[in-house]
């Protein structure tokens, strides 16, 4: 079977209807329902949501019990406003620049044959299974001064260029690590589309702008809103990269909350850090699930 | 999960110059990692058996100077299994207010040291149990913590770069019209910025450094900062910036440039103005491994073992006696040796601790401006 038929049966199958009603109803069947949810629900209680509300506490904690100074002193000095800024405009630039690329990579994908969709679905997953750290170095080796990107330039006689440690080298890093999600969403809502579509519009005289404007674009925008907001709140808690490939300048909410747990051990006020952070991420997803709605995620179709 | 990455860091010294600086930072990057993430995983290793102390390291070539010359003695004579584990600050802390103990014996910069004493992390030492050192060898010992080694900062440069004529004091770091190319100083991250350096390039002589007039330091750093390509905020991406011609000087280590001449790399170090720092030894409050912490403290910081360990990767031993077992062409090298000491200074442990807060705050805002 091919990778391609498989991420798409894959997300195909998250899909399966639900189970047919005589199943459920019956009271011992709910229990049964209930307890297959245990071991998922237990380990999330204990490493997910336990941590999230001691986080959270931790925000509100001051010298006399309860205090709002964490998310006060947010505001109040400039640079973590400015941070949060800086944050939504790597964000924001990733998200663009991975719809750039992404776009006409999944129109490919979903119009060529399916042996060739496999071999390029491949291309585009491969690297996605493979750790980011390693990723990020890879990077960092053809990026460096004296790497692969500077011996070209330097070949065609050209001055190397200083792509490490500023937000060009960001913004390659988080882009490519970030291109599989988009390109797949945009790949699930475009093998959805019918053809015919396409082919009617052709047949009564559309120009290929034409039917790019009406009939692709709409259809495809349920793929584009939700890939980027996929890629942005996924963007926004970047920390390695930014980290590893960043400038001085380049500094990211990830970033300057490590900055307060390791450097400062000011440990309350990182709460209120990754607490604000949370907060951002949600209202990302609470868009997505307006605009998009979540099933989405997990669908083949539109 | 510290297991594996420590394995692997003392798997690929040796490797060849070159390709082993991606290596290493991604070592480095996963020991970062687990430290960041991991608060407090427990450390399964510990069950084992009895006869164990769990000592921080920082990994690298230190640590394999710390097993050649300290810890594989320390294990014949006394039988006590010695388990290195990578922590920072923060996860040392964790470990202490959890109680769940996981490391005894931890060596660190002294102003992080002084940081986990003021968080009450660190056991108030008993003198008594010291047999095979004479703490008054040893310079400095406080109540919580004794020096263990003595480390230096220096000013490093690309040989190829500035073949006759090299930047030989911080005003001439500074000097970008003589010495032109990009530069990187210490982030906040990597112990503190170089406010000293700063200082100096600035005119301030080495004996009115402290207390450091902050705003003139960050004054001073500002005019650099366009030269700057990156602050370092690990050793390894100081390290790997100057050998890989990132940048063609530096502040570094002394005993990591040394590391990478040693592998070939056409670096110079220059000692005038280095900043001597302390490295120094404690126990963690929540140690569960005492007697034996207390054991290999004492060990590491007799005579023998400090002189077995510490030149190898450019350290001067804390332990004056140590001196006597190391070859006096060696001794001349080191961060202590007279000529060293005359040329450089002592970094000020105590005003970093009251003034580091204030300093990270500000190396914030002086980052994005």
């Amino acid at each position: 079977m091919s990778i391609q038929r498989q991420a798409h049966d894959g997300l195909a199958e998250l899909a399966v209807p639900p189970l047919p009603r005589h199943l459920v109803r019956q009271g011992r069947r709910d229990w049964t329902l209930i307890m297959l949810l245990v071991p998922a629900l237990g380990f999330l209680a204990v490493f997910f949501a336990y941590p999230m509300a001691d986080i959270l506490m931790r925000s509100f904690d001051g010298d006399q019990g309860f205090t709002l100074e964490h998310y006060g002193r947010f505001f109040e000095r400039t640079i973590y406003v400015r941070v949060l800024l800086i944050t939504f405009e790597i964000s924001g630039s990733v998200t663009v620049l991975t719809l750039i690329i992404a776009y006409p990579l999944a129109f490919v994908l979903a119009t060529v044959s399916r042996r060739t969709a496999a071999i390029l679905m491949a291309m585009v997953l491969i690297p996605f299974f493979t750790s980011i750290l390693v990723r990020t170095y890879a990077w960092i080796v053809i990026l460096g001064p004296e790497g692969l990107f500077n011996q070209v330039l330097g070949g065609l006689g050209f001055d190397p260029v200083q792509l490490l440690y500023n937000r060009p080298s960001v913004l390659i890093g988080m882009t490519y690590t970030l291109l599989p999600y988009m390109v797949l969403t945009l790949y699930s809502v475009m093998r959805g589309i019918d053809a015919q579509l396409v082919r009617a519009a052709y047949s009564l005289g559309a120009s290929d702008w034409n039917v790019f404007r009406r009939i692709l674009l709409p259809h495809t925008m349920p793929g584009i809103i939700g890939g980027s907001l996929l890629v942005f709140i996924l963007a926004v808690g970047y920390y390695i990269t930014p980290r590893l490939m960043g400038g001085d300048r380049d500094q990211m909410m990830a970033t300057i909350i490590e900055y307060q747990v390791d450097l400062l051990l000011n440990w309350n006020f990182a709460s209120a850090l990754a607490a604000i952070l949370l907060t951002i991420t949600l209202v990302g997803f609470g868009l997505y699930a307006w605009l998009v709605g979540l099933r989405t995620l997990f669908e083949s179709r539109t | 999960m510290t297991k594996v990455s420590k394995r692997r860091t003392s798997a690929h010294v040796g490797g060849k110059f070159g390709g082993n600086y991606s290596r290493r930072r991604v070592i480095k990057g996963l020991a970062a990692g687990a430290g960041a993430a991991a608060i407090g995983f427990p450390n399964i290793v510990r069950a084992q058996k009895g006869g164990e102390v769990f000592v921080r390291t920082s990994g690298g070539s230190y640590q394999d100077a710390l097993q050649e010359g300290t810890w594989s003695a320390f294990e014949a004579k006394t039988g006590i299994r010695v388990v290195p584990v990578a922590a920072n600050t923060a996860k040392m802390l964790a470990m202490v207010q959890s109680g769940e103990g996981g490391l005894d014996l931890i060596a660190g910069n002294e102003p992080a040291t002084i940081t986990l004493r003021n968080e009450g992390a660190l056991v108030e030492l008993d003198k008594s149990r010291f047999e095979y050192t004479d703490l008054d060898d040893i310079a400095p010992v406080t109540d919580h913590y004794v020096g263990y080694s003595v480390f230096a900062e220096v000013l490093v440069y690309n040989k190829e770069v500035f073949p006759d004529r090299h930047p030989g004091s911080w005003q001439e770091f500074w000097d970008v019209g003589t010495f032109p190319g990009p530069r990187s100083l210490q982030d906040a991250k990597a112990i503190a910025p170089n406010l000293e350096f700063a200082l100096l390039a600035d005119g301030v002589s080495r004996a009115d450094l402290y207390p450091i007039d902050v705003d003139r330091a960050f004054n001073k750093l500002s005019e650099i900062k366009p030269h700057i390509v990156k602050f370092f905020d690990t050793g390894a991406l100081g390290a790997s910036m100057i050998a890989e011609k990132t940048v063609v000087a530096t502040s570094l280590w002394a005993n990591r440039a040394q590391v990478l001449i040693d592998k070939g790399a056409p670096l110079g170090i220059e000692w005038n103005e280095g900043m001597r720092m302390l490295e120094a030894g404690a126990i963690l409050k929540s140690a569960k491994n005492l007697d034996n912490a207390y054991r290999l403290l004492d060990f590491e910081l007799s005579p023998e073992p400090q002189a077995n360990t510490l030149p190898k990767v450019l350290l001067s031993p804390a332990n004056k006696k140590a001196f006597d077992f190391i070859d006096p062409t060696l001794a001349a090298t080191l961060p202590t040796s007279p000529q060293n000491r005359e040329i450089g200074f002592d970094n000020s442990g105590a005003w970093w601790v009251e003034n580091r807060d204030e300093v990270l705050e500000l190396w914030q805002e002086f980052l994005l401006q």
